[in-house]
């Protein structure tokens, strides 16, 4: 692809990406298929979000994307360079943030290891140093400058490494899982600085996968549902919760008898779900998608005469959870569905 | 079940795991040449500088007895480096240190469990590198002479003083992350050149000779010496009868492991304080 | 330094040279900040080396022996870095996650195992001064004066051959994990014996030959001692024949290192196993 082009090419692309994890020794036959043809277009200035349970192929995503892992077969492209032929070019463009993360060397200090990592890099040290310093305003962590890291509290750490994606000033941030384990506050401070770096300069982009809903209606102009290797829709948050509206969504709390606590009740034409069990009231919430056609009334009805108790009505507007329920079939937390 | 059958049980659990953690990642053949090959190559490193000045100036009696004592000190290489090692593993590689401890299992159980796989490890570096010298190496010795009694005495307190050392060490384990690999393994060569493994403690200066006569290994290794090859290594320790010398090893080990077992209590107790029992940043 | 690329990016040189000065600085500053790795690093070896010293002195061998011991002991501190510092010290950065890091970095993987390595050297030799204290202070062992230069050249070039060996050894923890931390711990000991640090290499015969040439360290070791011992090194082959052996090492295992470390960064690739803690 000539320069030019490659300027105007999309942040990721990626065409029928496929990976398949070869099956152990020990148990042959058991390959695990984590990426099942994904197609996906990003273009340049987006945040990008892709929402799925454990085990739906994201981070393998994200690990072939960042150069970490080839695909099985397909191809994906990062500003407009192959992630498997042009590995060198796809680097000098990305970084990487991973929830949880707390690499960096105890010795150094917090100030050192960023500038460290700036320089795998090659950023000069005219720049590298007042950038580490904005950063770590930005994490809220000016004061633990001059600490070693094998001093600092997880979170610090957590915060130290959130800082460190930004200080190769990369065209395309993946983020896997960003704010895990994060405290509320940390989070939702840092989610503000991703939307304003995004905006601050033309053409930067990230692409972020986590399980937060709310962090992903958020943050993600656009959204992916991915779920056992394949995308299962795509759009804007605003649009994919259009999808599943045209009814209303119902949670009722329902009185569960003792040894009874697993069986869905079954009702006509509603496809339901088990929330959480609140078995210090010995309930559970039943959620689902009421059709217009459908009264509630009916609904509770058909749940009187099997027996079970509504102690709770609440309905509300669609949500990313219910667009995430409607796509998949179950919920992130959830396992279990009856039609 | 009586208290016995589950302090077995609870060993035998620990011991299992020890042997898991221990071989599991090789076959049998590897893991045998593996364990070998360390043992095998002081051993070697100790027979080619005597070769290289047996022809200008050397006792082989004398080296004889450096050669025998070096095999003795596989079990402190391996059980009392080792017993450390069981908290770097657990803690910073694993991270399952703070389970074991909040478990009914108890440390000392736990790490006297888990060493056992090491003692066997030791057991066969020792026969190996006796069997090295005598038939390789042409190091031999009078077997009608051997007082086995007293040997197996002397044998039995020596692993005392290890196992209740290895406590200790493994207490230092617990305060000291990242720092615990290099104390374990210098604590083991610090051993080798306070007790005088392969040298007299003759040819330390008189101090260290006062502190080395405090440590049990320097008893052991001499009483090793003196009754399996019939002579010592120290000009200073042969002057003590063999009652005397084994009564030396019986009270230095007590002494030294009442210590042992107060100092892990006290290096446990800051551990514990200073929020280390779980602190894993070493991998 | 090379110049910017068009894209504003720094060229390849600029950004390799900052790589590598990154990953030196770790253990530049680390080496003066951990107290405690002076204990693993420098009194522990010197430990060991003081009691191979008294070894020949209760067999009685001439003093030049124990000169002999005092040198094998002050390299087996660079053996042990080589081993510990960067045959493992991968497999350490995958553990704590730092890996991955390193892999969707721009610079190359050479650069930072440079790094390391320079960081690993400048490291030893402060540690080094602890056993040359030690052999040449507490045990009062003596050589005569000795020239400078030939000493620091032979130096240099068995540094630069071991620790491409330890380049080449980091690679292997890529493919053999943990496994391979298990070889690194059964190579420490051999390898001070097949490069006989505490005995003239010669003695070893047939056995040496081959060693020394698998493992710089012997040829390096004997070279250095016949730099500063003459004669009394019972040196092995000529310092000129040796230097020039390690010379080809060290290329050889230049080559090595980056041939084995693409291969194998390739393969973990396919297998998905570069960022997997647990394997």
């Amino acid at each position: 692809m000539p320069d030019h082009d490659r300027d105007h090419a999309p942040a990721v692309e990626t065409r029928a990406l496929r990976r398949t994890f070869a099956a152990p020794r020990n148990r042959p036959g058991a390959a695990v298929e984590a990426l099942a043809g994904v197609d996906v277009r990003i273009e340049r200035g987006e945040i990008f979000g892709l929402l799925g349970p454990n085990g739906a192929g994201k981070t393998t995503f994200i690990k072939i994307l960042t150069t970490l892992l080839f695909p099985t077969s397909g191809e994906g492209r990062v500003a407009g360079h192959d992630v498997v032929r042009a590995a060198g070019e796809v680097r000098r463009r990305i970084s990487l943030i991973s929830g949880g993360e707390s690499s960096g060397y105890g010795s150094l200090m917090v100030r050192e290891c960023l500038w460290m990592y700036s320089q795998f890099y090659g950023i000069p040290a005219a720049i590298a140093w007042p950038r580490v310093d904005e950063l770590l305003a930005v994490v809220g962590m000016t004061e633990q400058a001059h600490t070693r890291i094998n001093r600092l509290s997880t979170g610090q750490r957590q915060r130290m490494n959130f800082a460190r994606g930004f200080v190769s000033d990369p065209e395309v941030l993946f983020m896997d899982e960003p704010t895990l384990g994060m405290d509320v506050n940390a989070a939702r401070a840092l989610r503000g600085y991703v939307a304003r770096w995004v905006r601050a300069k033309a053409g930067r982009t990230v692409l972020l996968t986590t399980h937060y809903m709310a962090e992903a209606d958020e943050l993600c102009d656009r959204l992916a549902i991915i779920d056992r290797g394949r995308v299962l829709a795509c759009d804007s948050p605003a649009a994919l919760r259009r999808q599943v509206q045209g009814g209303q969504h119902v949670e009722l709390e329902v009185s569960v008898r003792e040894g009874d606590g697993t069986g869905l009740p079954s009702l006509d034409g509603i496809t339901a779900a088990w929330g959480a069990p609140h078995p210090e009231r010995g309930t559970r919430t039943l959620k689902f998608r009421l059709p217009p056609e459908c009264p509630l009334v009916d609904v509770l009805r058909q749940l009187e005469a099997q027996g079970v108790r509504v102690q709770g009505v609440a309905t509300r507007e669609a949500s990313l959870e219910d667009v995430f329920i409607a796509v998949v079939g179950r919920g992130l937390e959830d396992t279990e569905v009856v039609k | 079940m009586s208290r016995p059958a589950v302090l077995a049980a609870r060993l035998r659990t620990a011991a299992w795991l020890g042997w898991q953690i221990e071989a599991n990642w090789a076959d049998p053949f590897t893991f045998i040449v593996y364990s070998a090959v360390r043992p095998l190559a002081t051993a070697l490193i100790l027979a080619v500088m005597y070769r290289a000045v047996a022809g200008i100036a050397s006792s082989g009696q004398a080296f004889l007895g450096f050669y025998v004592a070096n095999a003795f000190h596989e079990y402190v290489i391996r059980v009392l480096v080792g017993m450390g090692w069981v908290i770097v593993e657990e803690r910073e590689e694993f991270e399952t240190l703070k389970f074991v401890y909040t478990s009914p299992i108890g440390m000392f159980t736990y790490l006297w469990g888990r060493s056992s796989v090491k003692f066997v490890q030791a057991s066969l570096s020792l026969l190996l590198i006796l069997t090295t010298g005598w038939l390789i190496l042409g190091l031999r010795w009078d077997w009608g002479a051997v007082r086995w009694l007293p040997l197996l005495l002397s044998f039995v307190l020596g692993l005392i003083a290890i196992v209740y050392f290895g406590f200790f060490v493994a207490g230092w384990a617990l305060v000291l992350p990242r720092a615990a690999i290099s104390v374990n393994e210098g604590v083991a060569a610090a051993l080798t050149l306070l007790c005088g493994v392969i040298f007299p403690i003759d040819l330390l200066p008189r101090a260290v000779q006062v502190v080395a006569m405090l440590l049990p290994f320097t008893w052991w290794y001499e009483a090793l010496r003196r009754f399996l090859i019939g002579h010592g290594a120290s000009a200073r320790l042969s002057s003590f009868s063999d009652g005397a010398l084994l009564a030396a090893l019986a009270v230095s080990t007590a002494l030294f492991s009442c210590v042992s077992v107060w100092g892990y209590g006290v290096l446990e107790r800051r551990a514990r304080q200073n929020g280390k029992l779980d602190q894993a940043r070493l991998f | 330094m090379s110049p910017a690329r068009a894209d504003g990016r720094p060229g390849d040189l600029a950004l390799n040279l900052r790589a590598t000065w990154g990953r030196m600085y770790v253990r530049v500053v680390g080496s003066a900040r951990e107290p405690t790795w002076i204990m693993s690093d420098a009194v522990f070896p010197a430990l060991s080396m003081a009691s191979f010293v008294l070894l020949y002195r209760a067999l009685g061998a001439p003093r030049s022996f124990e000169s002999l011991a005092v040198l094998g002991g002050i390299m087996a501190t660079y053996w042990i870095n080589v081993l510990w510092g960067m045959g493992a010290q991968l497999y350490w950065e995958k553990q704590s996650g730092q890996l991955q890091l390193y892999f969707i970095a721009p610079c190359s993987r050479m650069s930072i195992l440079t790094g390391m390595a320079l960081g690993g050297i400048f490291m030893t030799t402060t540690r080094a001064i602890f056993s040359i204290a030690v052999g040449f202070g507490l045990l009062g062992v003596r050589v005569a004066p000795f020239a400078l230069a030939p000493l620091l050249l032979v130096f240099v070039v068995t540094m630069t051959a071991l620790y491409g060996l330890g380049m080449t050894l980091a690679s292997l923890f890529l493919l053999y994990g943990r496994e391979a931390w298990h070889v690194c711990n059964a190579l420490q000991e051999p390898v001070f014996f097949l490069s006989g640090l505490y005995f003239p290499l010669r003695a070893l015969g047939a056995l040496g030959a081959v060693a020394a040439g698998i493992v710089p360290l012997g040829l390096g070791v004997d070279a250095m001692r016949q730099v500063i011992l003459g004669p009394a090194a019972r040196g092995w082959l000529p310092v000129r024949v040796e230097v020039a052996i390690l010379a080809v090492l060290a290329v050889v295992f230049l080559i090595l290192a980056r041939a084995s470390l693409r291969y194998l960064e390739a393969l973990s690739k396919r297998e998905g196993r570069l960022t997997q803690r647990w394997q």
